[in-house]
């Protein structure tokens, strides 16, 4: 799933080991980090107190989650390809990457935001 | 109200950096992975290597039963051999030296003096021995991470009293007895991962020779065979075994390998070295071919084929004897290159270089024809044994020309270690993979 | 229970705005109270009064959307406490033999006349022998200031019973009290009136009224109900004005006639009388009309008090026999903080004000600065705060009204000034400030959204109506907030002044 999902944007790479071994995992965890990260923002913190539940801290935790799914993707192709400097296509990765971990923090943010008290209007 | 501020912001540095360290979690365990990294590894099952096993030290064997003593009078090429063989083989690795007719002794003496003893002083005076029972002493010194050398003219033989009893023993009952007494003794061996290698000498002969019934023959400057044996761990085994050929002035006029372990299931698929066609590597499967206009499509794979006996590693061995069977394609292989003829290598990318670089050999295969949607392709390297042994058995050593260059049931003694080892494996290589289209 | 509640004249507005916000506050009531405010007032533009018309009506708006079942409580699982106890109009009551609506007005007009006093008798349809006489009671001079019988009725009888028990006389026959005699039929049912005794309105109404309801010609609810009834001696000193007919030289003279008439004509089940020396504080001395608008005073709400102490009052408490209780402050200052009242008044009044006071701060203060927290956007309060007649009510309630009531009270002689709005909350106690630490920050800003976002959160499901929910929402958050503050030392402090 996650394989066609990141080829819809970036094509395919010719080294079977982005389909094989690359996407898959980058994409489970992206959507395993956005998921625990909307969860700690709405469930643990957004029930807690009102502390970090408005929509400038609901920007600033999309831009980690962006910058953690760019930089993840980016580390993950590194090492599984052993290549030393990122390539174009793993930049792209990087990006597509990013992308999805804000669209999936913002779905889960759509899904989980009633179960917070104080974050319950958090973004939108 | 100053303060507030402050206070608040202080808040959210505190949530940023909690965010932080979940990141940092998810750094940690790339760390593990990247040990495992570049492997496109098609049999998962394959548990990770355990640390490959150095080389401690060398137990070297010299037969002393009354029979060897021919090769040790005079000039023959038997000094000259196992001279060079103890020396290279000490720069190798310390070597111990031990003589053995029934119970191996230490000989009391470093290699040189052994190489000089060699020369001047009678050591083969000991009874003549069983074969089999030589080989389990040897056997005891080569597990772990020691390699045990056998000297030996491997002549199968009952103990006397019983050839006095019926002279033909040896003739009539080799073939079964004492073939299942050498079978016995490598199964066991073959199940401590221990495997054989036996080079094939020939040297003059100045001394008395026992035929098969125990009659004593003068025999001068004669050619006879003799063997040794090198005796370790598989992966030792097929290093040490590099190395001396590498070294040695005096190769073996044959050589026969029994290896240990299963098939070699491990391959990589190259997604760009020697492509032809319209298909991609999908998790070690050639898939989305596009058969059209009938232009045949290729792929290679990368072996590494270092574990293999040299023989079995030969572009000939493997041209001669890969077998690739699939019911739904006609899939042929069409080169055999050894990593270092690959030359078209400059627009291979970083990791494809480095999957070419664990390889020693690369396969490329042609794909004709795929008849369904999917193909599955078995391709296979069975293990082929040198035949030479047989000819370099007698059954009847009682005249010159009978036992000229042989040795008295070799060929049963060879064929109870092949068995040993084939019930093991039968294949050096089995790969498995799909075409799919 | 139904407690017809008359005021009589301005003090009775005044009483009656101070009752509304001990009301408002959550003030002890029993738990079935009604009140049937009813303001007699000649004096249709007395500020006064005209203040709280508009307060019992914003608080009959509240109410309305603040609680599912606007009737007197009675084991609903709602919690009241603000605005719990309903306040409705004569008019709204039904009345047996109302041939004549009277409006839903508590200040139904007595009487259709407009005009002066010499109208009012007719005095130029009398024959000359009559008006004559007249004059012997009636300064008829020139002098526009003291002449009675040209004195316009419209501003009420400025300080002259003597003009306003001719006026009463004619109440009988009013279209409002025919509406009240219709309306009342429970025996249960309670009366009440609150009047001054030095003034003009209150102190002819009130033994008018009491004479009427007691005359044998009245049906029997009424002549059995338990009456009760507030006298409001002198408690401030008017400026000297002299151009107006208010001769506050005249008060204690006036103020120790009626006394001595009271003691043999008025008899009730409850009498309360309250007083106070005149404080440093004139007031303004006009003679009625929009500017007779006078700040509140600590007496008059002792005297709502008194209406509260009287609903409170169990039908068997009221003994044939006299009994006599005093009311005393602990001590006598100027200026009076919550330590200085005993424990009835502390705990009947004043703990219910230290919560209402912390609920006016957090709606008028935290609400709109907060107003895109999730428990405002859930209670759609973005759109609704400035538009929905509920929240614009309350706001106009809190803001303008019970702030500028405490504000009057504090700066009033004696001064009664317990909180401070503009304070942060952790010192708009005055007597209590709370502590706060490093990790105790008191009642925050993040206190709040936190209190105010669990409330929010747990009350969801039970009150769909954001109206509804949003009170209950302002109580809690009070609650929260009285426990945070703890224990309140009600020791005096050594005497300042």
């Amino acid at each position: 799933m996650f394989t066609s999902l990141y080829e819809l944007w970036l094509g395919q790479n010719n080294d079977p080991i982005f389909a094989d071994e690359i996407f898959t995992p980058v994409g489970m965890l992206t959507l395993l980090f956005a998921l625990i990260v909307a969860a700690v923002f709405y469930l643990l913190l957004g029930r807690w107190k009102p502390v970090f539940d408005n929509t400038t801290h609901w920007i600033i935790t999309l831009v980690v989650v962006a910058i953690f799914g760019f930089v993840y993707a980016l580390q993950y192709a590194k090492d599984r390809t052993g290549a030393d400097e990122a390539d174009s296509y793993m930049q792209g990765f990087g990006g597509i990457n990013a992308l999805y971990a804000v669209i999936f923090f913002t779905i889960f943010s759509a899904l989980l935001k009633r179960f917070s008290i104080f974050a319950k209007r958090t973004p939108f | 109200m100053m303060n507030q501020r402050i206070r608040k912001q202080s808040t959210h540095w505190f949530f940023l950096l909690l965010l932080v360290t979940l990141f940092g979690c998810g750094g940690n365990d790339r760390g593990e992975r990247t040990e495992r990294k570049g492997k496109i590894n098609k049999d998962n099952t394959t548990p990770a290597a355990a640390p490959a096993a150095t080389l401690n030290e060398i137990h070297f064997f010299m037969e002393t039963s009354a029979s060897m003593n021919g090769y040790l009078k005079g000039g023959t090429e038997f000094k000259d051999v196992v001279s060079e063989i103890v020396t290279k083989a000490n720069t190798i690795k310390p070597v111990t030296i031990w003589t053995i007719s029934e119970q191996p002794q230490p000989y009391k003496g470093n290699p040189a003096k052994f190489v000089s003893d060699m020369a001047t002083t009678p050591l083969a005076s000991g009874r003549s021995s069983k074969l089999h029972s030589i080989f389990e002493q040897v056997a005891k010194k080569a597990g772990g991470n020691s390699i045990a050398i056998l000297v030996t003219d491997a002549i199968l033989s009952f103990p006397d009293q019983e050839i006095r009893r019926d002279p033909n023993i040896n003739r009539t009952d080799a073939s079964s007895v004492l073939k299942n007494n050498i079978y016995d003794e490598f199964v066991r061996m073959n199940r401590q991962g221990i495997g054989a290698t036996v080079y094939g000498y020939r040297s003059a002969f100045n001394g008395t020779y026992y035929d098969y019934q125990n009659a004593k023959q003068t025999l001068n400057g004669e050619s006879r065979p003799f063997y040794i044996w090198v005796i370790g761990k598989q992966e030792l085994l097929n290093d040490f075994n590099q190395r001396m050929q590498e070294m040695l002035t005096s190769q073996p006029a044959k050589t026969l390998s029994f290896g240990t372990g299963s098939a070699l299931k491990k391959y990589d698929l190259f997604f760009s070295l020697n492509k032809k066609g319209d298909w991609r590597a999908k998790g070690g499967n050639v898939s989305e071919l596009k058969t059209k206009g009938g232009a045949p499509a290729e792929f290679a794979v990368g072996l590494d084929l270092n574990g293999l006996p040299a023989y079995a590693q030969t572009d000939d061995y493997i041209r001669k004897n890969l077998v690739v069977t699939s019911k739904d394609a006609s899939v042929k292989l069409a080169n055999v290159q050894k990593k270092e003829a690959v030359t078209n290598t400059s627009r291979l990318s970083e990791r494809e270089q480095r999957l070419l670089n664990q390889s020693t050999h690369v396969l490329t295969f042609r794909i004709d024809n795929v008849f369904g949607d999917e193909a599955n392709v078995a391709v296979r390297l069975p293990v082929r044994f040198d035949n030479w042994p047989e000819q370099w058995s007698t059954m009847d050593d009682r005249t010159a020309t009978g036992r000229q260059n042989k040795t008295f049931a070799l060929q049963h003694l060879m064929n109870g270690v092949k068995e040993a080892y084939q019930s093991a494996t039968n294949d050096f290589l089995q790969l498995n993979f799909k075409i799919e289209k | 229970m139904k407690l017809f509640l008359f005021g009589i004249g301005g003090t009775g507005a005044r009483v009656l705005r101070s009752l509304t916000m001990l009301l408002a506050a959550g003030a002890k009531t029993p738990a079935d109270l009604t009140i049937i405010p009813i303001l007699l007032d000649m004096d249709m533009q007395n500020g006064d009064t005209e203040r709280s018309l508009r307060i019992v009506e914003l608080y009959r708006t509240i109410r309305r959307g603040a609680y599912k079942d606007t009737a007197a409580q009675g084991g609903q699982s709602e919690r009241r406490t603000f605005f719990a106890t309903p306040m409705q109009p004569l008019g709204t009551l039904q009345a047996d033999n109302a041939q004549e609506r009277i409006g839903d007005s508590i200040l139904p007009k007595l009487t259709e006349h407009q005009g002066t006093f010499e109208e009012f008798l007719n005095v130029s349809s009398l024959e000359d022998i009559d008006r004559e006489f007249l004059k012997l009671f009636y300064d008829n001079s020139a002098r526009p200031t003291s002449a009675e019988l040209k004195l316009n009725l419209s501003v009420g009888f400025k300080g002259n019973p003597n003009i306003g028990s001719v006026v009463f006389n004619s109440l009988e026959d009013s279209a409002v009290y025919k509406y009240f005699t219709g309306a009342f039929n429970n025996e249960t049912d309670r009366i009440f009136i609150i009047s001054s005794i030095f003034g003009g309105t209150g102190s002819s109404g009130f033994p008018q009224l009491v004479k009427l309801l007691q005359h044998p010609s009245q049906k029997m609810p009424i002549r059995n109900a338990r009456k009760g009834a507030v006298t409001v001696m002198p408690y401030f000193a008017l400026e000297e004005n002299a151009g107006s007919s208010i001769d506050q030289n005249r008060f204690l003279s006036k103020t120790k006639a009626a006394l001595s008439y009271y003691q043999n004509q008025i008899q009730l089940d409850a009498l309360y009388y309250i007083g106070d020396r005149p404080g440093a504080k004139l007031y303004p001395n006009v003679e009625g009309g929009s500017q007779q608008i006078n700040n509140a005073h600590i007496v008059e709400m002792l005297a709502a008090e008194a209406v509260l102490n009287f609903a409170m009052t169990g039908n068997d408490d009221f003994g044939d026999n006299k009994r006599y209780y005093e009311y005393a402050l602990r001590r006598n200052d100027r200026k009076l903080d919550l330590p200085h009242f005993h424990d009835n008044t502390y705990h009947n009044l004043l703990e219910p004000l230290i919560r209402f006071s912390y609920a006016t701060k957090f709606f008028t203060d935290f609400v709109p600065a907060n107003i895109n927290e999730a428990f405002a956007k859930n209670l759609q309060l973005p759109q609704q705060l400035n538009t929905n007649t509920f929240y614009t009510s309350l706001r106009n309630f809190m803001s303008f009204h019970y702030k500028e009531w405490l504000r009057e009270l504090a700066e009033n002689d004696r001064s009664f000034n317990p909180f401070d709005l503009n304070a942060p909350y952790n010192s708009m106690v005055r007597s209590r400030q709370i502590e706060t630490g490093f990790f105790n920050k008191g009642i925050s800003d993040g206190f709040l959204k936190e209190q105010a976002g669990k409330a929010e959160n747990t009350l969801q499901a039970a009150y769909p109506q954001p109206e509804m929910r949003f009170m209950q929402i302002l109580i809690e958050v009070a609650e929260r907030c009285r426990e945070k503050l703890g224990p309140i030392n009600r020791e005096l402090a050594d005497a300042v002044v």
